[in-house]
């Protein structure tokens, strides 16, 4: 009953998560906002999730349910790595087409400068 | 109690799924849509997850490790594409011309 208890407060917390990602996704007004909403928040979102299977799987009842957990470990590292490296590939392109950013926005750190892959591969 | 609450965040998973699916459809630009498909995808492997626990079934685990390594190398690619116009950049292409 504990073990249920816990699993389903993980679980609230990830659904939470994940749709404040999506509602940031709806809501913001520019494509680098968007993108700043879903990477976090989502990412946060889905290891919760995950550790609600760890514990739901590690004390189940059911003998034959019961394993050695290393996908989810697999899967939380994996996310952990990857999600950063797509949000900043991502970024990136956006800044190399000239999104149109925010208008209230008034600090862009890259305006002016020189930045060599930007000028080459265009 | 598990079934009440693994039904409620199912349905919330759903909301958020159609939610990024308006963005796809109306995204301004193909940023947005790409970022909305990476939101999509994490939404599909936290809907299994969450399907695994109602069902109390282990036969989905391993589709989630397939649907995220997936989705990461689909947004790479698409972000590659969106940049340089390419994805694989052939050797030697300067000696050609």
């Amino acid at each position: 009953m504990i073990i249920e208890i816990i699993c389903a407060m993980f679980l609230l917390i990830g659904a939470v998560f994940i749709f404040s990602a999506s509602f940031g996704l709806y809501r913001l007004p520019d494509a680098y906002c968007r993108m700043h909403a879903t990477t976090k928040a989502s990412t946060l979102g889905l290891i919760s999730m995950l550790i609600a299977s760890i514990i739901f799987f590690s004390f189940s009842p059911d003998i034959r349910q019961q394993r050695i957990v290393i996908q989810e470990v697999l899967i939380i590292f994996f996310t952990f790595l990857s999600a950063p490296v797509g949000a900043h590939m991502l970024a990136r392109s956006a800044y190399m087409i000239r999104i149109r950013m925010y208008e209230r926005l008034h600090v862009d750190e890259l305006e002016g400068k020189h930045l060599p892959h930007l000028s080459e591969q265009r | 109690m598990i079934e009440w609450v693994t039904n409620f965040v199912l349905i919330m998973i759903g909301v958020s799924f159609a939610i990024s699916l308006y963005r796809v459809v109306k995204g301004p630009t193909s940023i947005d849509r790409a970022v909305a498909l990476d939101n999509m995808s994490s939404n599909v492997v936290a809907f299994i997850i969450v399907f695994s626990i109602r069902f109390a079934t282990l036969h989905f685990i391993d589709a989630m490790m397939v649907i995220a390594i997936l989705s990461f190398i689909g947004t790479v690619a698409f972000a590659k594409y969106i940049a340089t116009g390419m994805i694989i950049e052939k050797k030697g292409k300067e000696h050609d011309h």
